[in-house]
């Protein structure tokens, strides 16, 4: 075996990986030949060297990374091992992206919002806050038909109510008004009955509270019974 | 002389795919289970970071490759069929990485200057007074040799430097070598073998501990 061939087998050699023909062979030659003696010696010398290499031992610091790091990763590995964690950072993502376009309209949307109820509520709301002192103020509804109205009488008599719907009698003398704006009969029509003197009066001094439309005393017309007029008594 | 060389490491016979402890160890990531996840880091975090420290001869980017490495680890233990160790795997990880690594300094950071202190200006007042050597002469020349060895394995072509390093400083067996590093025996064989002659011609006109100072006892004239 020639000095080449021998110091190509001599690196196999040394780990062990030689058959036992051949490792026999190189051995014979290197103990005959100094030159290939001392290139194993070299080359053991080195393989030597190498592992008493100072093996620095992991930096504390490092080791404390990786600590860490393995915590973060086994957390993250739980929290996607279940479905609504596979999806998490899908809908947080697509939270936060929700979120951020909507927060340049989050101020003009409460304020359109907050100046829609105050409006709102002033007009749909009857009285709202204050009542007048004088209790006069036609009420806050869209349409109201008049109502019942109070016969004021003339001075010194006792005023009486009008009666309607059900509490009409075969007997009651019932008239068709018009009522305008400021709750005064403006017109008013027979539909059963006689038009006497006492029911002319009754008509004349009584105060009605008008319709409205939107909040706005409009003129309407109600039909109202007087009851025993002849008699005086209103009931 | 040649016998007793020749008694290490012969006739090894490495696992080259998972053992039970392996398996055992990797089922246990894969649930999630803390213990197996400190299990991991005792075991390979430090063999992990000698082999990056040896590949790249940088303790700052050893580190950084280091943690890269376990966070791959972590993160495609589902993927680890056991067709190789562990060890291997990891290896194979982290050669990959330190290439990755070099392949980034030589892009990016050869026009960098150094503002850090040196590791030897960085050692502690402790580390620097311990003096563990059995005698300055033994602990200067050991310091020298190594110093040198350090030097021309960071000279060394880094496709024999894998080799040679996986080799002779990580102790992997010629299979667990092919594994890790993807390739034949043969270029394996051949890889360490280039290695070591280039290491060895390196060396060669460096420090000789036989041919230094000798100082004979002879009596006074």
């Amino acid at each position: 075996m020639s000095c080449e061939n021998v110091q190509k087998l001599i690196s196999p050699l040394l780990d062990g990986n030689l058959a036992s023909r051949e490792r026999e062979s190189v051995l014979a030659h290197v103990a005959s030949c100094s030159a290939c003696a001392q290139r194993l010696q070299a080359l053991e010398n080195l393989r030597s060297d190498l592992r008493r290499l100072a093996s620095p031992a992991i930096p504390a610091l490092l080791a404390q990374k990786l600590r860490v790091l393995a915590s973060h990763e086994r957390a993250r590995q739980r929290t996607r091992s279940t479905w609504a964690g596979r999806f998490a950072p899908w809908t947080d993502r697509l939270e936060l992206s929700f979120n951020n376009l909507m927060r340049p309209f989050a101020l003009p949307f409460a304020g359109g919002l907050l100046s829609a109820l105050v409006v709102f509520s002033l007009i749909f709301v009857p009285s709202f806050g204050t009542a007048s002192p004088l209790g006069t103020d036609p009420a806050i509804e869209l349409v109201t038909t008049p109502v019942d109205g109070t016969v004021v009488g003339r001075p010194g008599e006792t005023p009486g109510t009008i009666l309607r719907g059900p509490a009409l009698a075969c007997d009651d003398t019932i008239v068709e008004l018009t009522i305008d704006e400021n709750g005064n009969v403006r017109d008013w029509n027979m539909v059963r009955g006689q038009m006497t003197e006492d029911v002319k009066n009754m008509i004349v001094y009584s105060q009605f509270i008008p319709a409205t439309y939107f909040g706005y005393p409009v003129q309407g017309k109600v039909k109202v019974a007087l009851h025993n007029v002849d008699r005086g008594a209103r009931s | 002389m040649a016998t007793s060389i020749l008694d290490l490491g012969l006739d090894r016979t490495t696992e080259v795919v998972a053992d039970s402890d392996d398996l055992r160890l990797v089922e246990a990531l894969r649930g999630g289970a803390e213990e197996a996840y400190e299990e991991l880091l005792t075991r390979f975090q430090q063999p992990a970071y000698t082999l990056a420290l040896r590949l790249l001869e940088d303790q700052s980017e050893a580190g950084d490759v280091v943690q890269e490495v376990f966070l791959k680890v972590f993160r495609n233990i589902a993927s680890f069929r056991g067709q190789s160790t562990l060890k291997t795997w990891i290896y194979r990880i982290t050669v990959n990485e330190a290439h990755n690594a070099r392949r980034w300094r030589f892009r990016h950071k050869r026009r960098e200057v150094e503002l850090d202190p040196s590791a030897e200006e960085s050692r502690s007042f402790e580390e620097v007074v311990a003096d563990r050597a059995p005698s300055a002469f033994e602990a200067v020349f050991d310091r020298e040799r190594r110093a040198m060895l350090d030097a021309a394995l960071e000279q060394l072509n880094p496709i024999f430097r894998d080799a040679v390093v996986l080799r002779d400083i990580m102790d992997l067996s010629y299979e667990e070598i092919a594994k890790t590093l993807n390739v034949s025996m043969g270029t394996v064989k051949s890889r360490i073998l280039r290695g070591r002659e280039a290491l060895r011609e390196q060396l060669a006109g460096g420090l000789d501990k036989a041919a230094s100072l000798q100082l004979v006892p002879k009596p006074a004239e």
